[in-house]
This record gives C-alpha cells, sequence and structure tokens, in this order.
C-alpha cells in the first residue's frame, strides 16, 4: 500500500471514528432501559433534557434559554415524524417504551435532520429541527407548570 | 528594461506593439509571457517601485450603499494589488461558467476547458505545485443531503503561492528582457479614438511630465475599479452597451459566519484537524447539483483549526473555551444596478472624476449564505466535529454573520459574445474598439466562489497568447 493511500485510509477510519465520538458527545444523559408496563407520558421538559445537549450547558438552561419563544405547540408537534410504539402528545410521550427507546428513536429523528439540513437558528446556537421543537415544547410545559402553580 | 518617467532623461514619445496599462497581476503575468517573444511590449505603471501617498490617493473615491475599502483594498505601485494579497489561488469550476437559470446575468461565453490550459500554466506561474486541484472532490465528513437526495457539499482545493509578490519576483526578469520596457509614474490620461481606434495615449507623472505611447493594441489591466473608471471617463469609451461599471461584484467573506464549539476530546486544533479527515487546504462548497436543485449561489465555507491566541478568538458562547471559526466565502449576484459611476464633483489631481461605488447584495446572496453556514453546522455536528454558535453582532447589512467584502472587484467590463450585453468579447476585446482589450477580474461575468487572482492571471496568460498569434501576423 502507498503512503497516499495508507494515508486516505487513515483519514477515513478517523472520520468513523469522530462519527463514533460525535454521538458519544452529544448523547443524552443516562436515562432508564426499563420498559414500562402501562402506557406512560413523558413531559417534554423530560425528553428534551434527555436529547438535546448544547456544549457547554445543561439542557436544563437550554430549555430555559427557550421560554419566551413563540410558542405553536398543536402545530410543533405535527413536524414531528411518527416513531413506532410512540405518540407526540400535547404534555409529551406517550408510550409504553423504556425512555433509553424513546431517546434512541429521537435522536435517529435528530439525525436525520441534521443530514437533511432541517436547521434552525435560535439563540445563537444551530439546532436541528427536531431539537428546536423539544426545546420549544419543553419551554411550554415549563411555562404551563409554572401557570399552573 | 525599467524606465522612470520621472526621470528627465527618459524619452517622452515610446512606440510599441502592445501597451499594457497596469503592472498588478494581469500586467505583469502577460509582460512575462510576452518577454522573450518577438513583440515589443510597453508597460505603463501609474506609481514607482514602491509604496507613494499621493499615488495612492488616486484611488480615493466615494462608496454609496455597502461600505467598502476602496483605498485600501489595492496598491498603487509596481506588482499592484499583489504587493500585499494573501496568496490564495484557486479555480473557477465548469458549473460558474455556465448558464445558470436561477442566477439573472449569469453564463461566461467560454468554458472552463477553453481556460484549463492556462489555470495549469497559472499554477506552474505561482509555483504552486502539481495541477491537481481537482483531486481532492468528493469527501465530507458526513452527509448532508438536498430532498432530491444529491450532496449538498463536496470539497475543493485552494492553495496558497509562495510568491505571491509578483512585483518583486518578476522584477528582474522583465527588466532583463529585451522586448519589455516598464514605464513607472505614467499615469493613464483619458483616452480618445481616432477612425475607431486607439491610436495613441497621453501619460503623465504627478508633475506633470507628460510623454505620448503609440501601439498597436491596448489592454487596460487595472483592477476591477479603476478599468471602468478609465472607460467611463475617457468619454464612455467602449461603452455601446451601458455595462461599462455596472454589475459590480465582490465575494461575501467572513471568519465569523460561525464559530465551532468542538466537542472536549477535540479541543486541541492539531487534534481537531486530524478528525476532520481533509488534508490541509481543502474546504467544503455547495456541489454543483445542489446548487442547481435549490436555486443557489455558489458559497465555500470551512474551519480553520488554527491555533488563535485568547484575545482572537471570536465571540463564542457562555462557557466556551476553544473555538474554531466558520471560514465563509460566497459569490454575489451579478446586478446591473450595483455600480460604479463616476463623480464630477470630486476629482483627482489630473482633473479625472473619482469613482463612485454602489455596492448591492440581494437576497439570493443572503439565502445562500445562511443555508450554506446552517448545512455545514448541521454537517458538522452529525460527524461528531462539533456544534455552531453564530454570535450575536451583526454585520452592516445587518445579517447575522458579520460579513464584509474580500475585495475581489469583478464584473465591471464584463465579457459576453453580444455587445449589447456586455464590454469585451470572448477574447478579452472591446466589442466597440478592435484594438483596445481589457483582462482582470473585471471581465467575469460572475465571480464563482473561489478567489479570483489564480483565474485573472489565467486569462491574462490566454491573451498574451491571443497577441502571440494576432499581433505577429500582423
Amino acid at each position: 500500500m502507498s503512503d497516499e493511500a495508507r494515508l486516505t485510509r487513515r483519514r477515513a477510519l478517523l472520520a468513523m471514528t469522530a462519527v463514533g465520538a460525535g454521538f458519544a458527545w452529544l448523547a443524552p444523559r443516562p436515562v432508564s432501559a426499563r420498559r414500562v408496563q402501562a402506557e406512560d407520558v413523558y413531559p417534554w421538559s423530560d425528553v428534551a433534557r434527555w436529547t438535546v445537549r448544547l456544549p457547554n450547558e445543561s439542557a436544563n438552561v437550554a430549555v430555559a434559554a427557550a421560554v419566551g419563544l413563540a410558542q405553536e405547540s398543536g402545530t410543533l408537534i405535527e413536524h414531528l415524524p411518527p416513531a413506532p410504539g410512540m405518540v407526540w402528545g400535547a404534555a409529551g410521550v406517550e408510550t409504553h417504551e423504556s425512555p433509553r427507546e424513546v431517546v434512541r428513536s429521537i435522536r435517529q429523528i435528530i439525525t436525520q435532520d441534521l443530514s437533511q439540513g432541517k436547521v434552525h437558528l435560535t439563540g445563537g446556537w444551530v439546532m436541528a429541527q427536531t431539537e428546536w421543537i423539544l426545546l420549544q415544547l419543553a419551554a411550554g410545559s415549563v411555562r404551563s407548570a409554572s401557570h399552573a402553580s | 528594461m525599467l524606465l522612470d518617467l520621472e526621470n528627465p532623461e527618459t524619452p517622452l514619445r515610446y512606440d510599441a506593439d502592445l501597451c499594457i496599462i497596469g503592472s498588478g497581476a494581469a500586467g505583469i503575468t502577460m509582460a512575462r509571457r510576452l518577454a522573450g517573444s518577438g513583440l515589443d511590449v510597453l508597460v505603463l505603471e501609474a506609481g514607482g517601485l514602491s509604496f507613494e501617498p499621493a499615488s495612492q490617493d488616486i484611488y480615493n473615491g466615494v462608496t454609496r450603499a455597502v461600505n467598502y475599502p476602496i483605498v485600501g483594498s489595492r496598491l498603487r505601485y509596481f506588482g499592484g494589488t499583489t504587493n500585499h494579497w494573501a496568496g490564495w489561488c484557486g479555480m473557477l469550476r465548469p458549473v460558474d461558467f455556465t448558464r445558470r437559470a436561477w442566477i439573472p446575468h449569469s453564463g461566461w461565453p467560454i468554458t472552463f476547458s477553453d481556460l484549463e490550459p492556462y489555470y495549469a500554466k497559472a499554477c506552474e506561474f505561482l509555483e504552486l505545485g502539481e495541477f491537481d486541484f481537482e483531486r481532492y472532490t468528493g469527501k465530507t465528513p458526513a452527509a448532508s443531503v438536498t430532498p432530491r437526495g444529491v450532496d449538498f457539499f463536496d470539497s475543493f482545493n485552494i492553495r496558497p503561492t509562495p510568491s505571491p509578490r509578483l512585483g518583486i519576483t518578476q522584477k528582474a526578469l522583465l527588466a532583463g528582457a529585451a522586448n519589455v520596457r516598464v514605464l513607472l509614474h505614467a499615469n493613464v490620461l483619458p483616452i480618445s479614438t481616432e477612425g475607431g481606434l486607439v491610436r495613441e495615449i497621453t501619460v503623465s507623472t504627478m508633475q506633470d511630465r507628460t510623454a505620448t505611447v503609440r501601439a498597436k493594441a491596448y489592454v487596460i489591466a487595472c483592477g476591477g475599479l479603476e478599468n471602468p473608471r478609465l472607460l467611463l471617463a475617457s468619454d464612455n469609451l467602449a461603452n455601446s452597451s451601458g455595462a461599462v461599471g455596472r454589475y459590480f461584484m465582490d465575494h461575501m467573506f467572513s471568519t465569523f459566519a460561525g464559530v465551532i464549539v468542538p466537542p472536549p476530546d477535540l479541543e486541541d486544533p492539531a487534534r481537531y484537524a486530524e478528525h476532520l479527515g481533509l488534508p490541509q487546504f481543502v474546504g467544503f462548497r455547495i456541489s454543483a447539483q445542489a446548487q442547481e436543485e435549490l436555486g443557489l449561489l455558489a458559497c465555500s465555507l470551512g474551519v480553520d483549526p488554527t491555533p488563535i491566541p485568547d484575545s482572537l478568538k471570536p465571540p463564542g458562547p457562555r462557557g466556551t473555551r476553544i473555538a474554531f471559526p466558520i471560514l465563509l466565502h460566497g459569490e454575489n449576484t451579478p446586478n446591473p444596478e450595483s455600480r460604479i459611476t463616476l463623480t464630477p464633483e470630486f476629482r483627482d489631481r489630473f482633473g479625472v472624476p473619482r469613482i463612485s461605488l454602489r455596492w448591492l447584495v440581494d437576497d439570493l446572496t443572503q439565502h445562500t449564505v445562511q443555508e450554506t453556514v446552517l448545512r455545514y453546522a448541521a454537517m458538522m455536528t452529525r460527524a461528531g466535529l462539533g456544534r455552531a454558535y453564530v454570535p450575536p453582532e451583526k454585520s452592516e447589512l445587518d445579517w447575522p454573520f458579520g460579513l464584509y467584502p474580500p475585495c475581489h472587484p469583478a464584473g465591471t467590463t464584463r465579457m459576453s459574445d453580444d455587445p449589447k450585453a456586455g464590454v469585451v468579447n470572448r477574447d478579452c476585446r472591446t466589442h466597440d474598439v478592435p484594438n483596445l482589450y481589457v483582462v482582470g477580474g473585471s471581465v467575469f461575468p460572475t465571480n464563482g466562489h473561489m478567489n479570483p487572482t489564480m483565474t485573472i492571471i489565467a486569462l491574462s496568460f490566454r491573451l498574451a497568447d491571443h497577441f502571440l498569434s494576432t499581433l505577429k501576423s500582423r
């Protein structure tokens, strides 16, 4: 193998490793793999915190930053593509899957968004459309909760 | 031979086969190509061998609309603006020469193939190494696809020349060439024609020592701002199309289009560059297919992982320790209303009106920049190479990407086969005056995303070859 070919191969391997490392970096916090017995609702604020990660900022901070943005929860949910076994509800994700499975499905959608250029510029951050929607929904639920109290 | 018109012993009358006005990238390239040929070549340089404030002041003018550094962006002495350019070289690509239906006034009368042999000469002239710029295409760190499933990005090669100061590197060769004379401090005064041809031009020093030049053919090679100025000031010379001064373009440039905030394990620049997986001097650009599908201009960008001191880092988000700026270079839509005119009320010391530049940047340009930055950010996130953050500061255009012109003026004497639509034909000859030519960025009908100098030099080699075949045969 020539030096050039060796170098090209090494670069390809590094690029592949980088993809893996990226997911690790952007991965959600550890969440339960336990499958729930009955259908459950995971609030949007939890789902956003599990799946949306911005560098050096916790998901809580990101959710808080999204409070105050235009709220169109009903139509926002329609932009989320369907995922098997899950219903995107007004209050959160309705499913009997484990939190880990919910996160896996949503991360898949986020990856598709990034590949297809479905992104938003919000608060300076460039984020996938689904991430942006989740933050909006989370902000809505935070606001609702605060209004309820 | 180097001559200085300020020297009282220098002759006041010159005859030549070819008179080249300007000794910047274009003029020097042509002179270099013609050195040793049978043609008698005279190069006119308005300045001397080094910077002179009084000469530089001739470049002063007025800007309207978007601010533009019309004085500081260029240099008026032997070597021209190559005396301070950064030396980045790359080629336009085939799609840049085509008529793109979604871009008004696009399309060159020549193709990439017409220019390719001259790009090869430019590559050698600029000591850029092997002529293999297209070798690096098609490698991106992650998928970024359009709705029709084509890749949004491909990659391209850009290289810095090790010898950017052409006034220094070519001076000895031109001074020693028996058939080339360079006349310094020769400011060309407005040109007139006789019987439809330029018969003679007058040049002057700042001290009003004047001389006359007679040549078979004349080439204006003074840059994208000065080329139209000289024609407009010469009683609208070669302007039956009305295109002189119009279609002014530059590139959209930013080093602050965004900040890549790398993952913690890639904060070291060397490690980041390694993970980027691309050779040095390779960046990403919108693919030709994506441009067509999405109706976009050309645009390129990349991350510069060079270590930068904290004080020079662009503003990043809270808590950011290391940030790599996104460098962006985008095409500008050709627009007849984006133009250079003259200011009769504001003249230089020769009484010639100075330029007034009204540079307009349209929505398509802005849309292309935004789409490219967001796509790039998404690709880098997808590849695990970082999150993008766009600093809150805005540019003069009130865009969120901190754009400013990299000073690549173009389009103001555009090339067209149609005498009603352009100033010069495919040979860079003016449609109106058969022995008057213009060369430089001003003949570009569109400017792609690439830095222009290598294309200017390729066009200059091509024009020099044109004279070798046409002037010699007379």
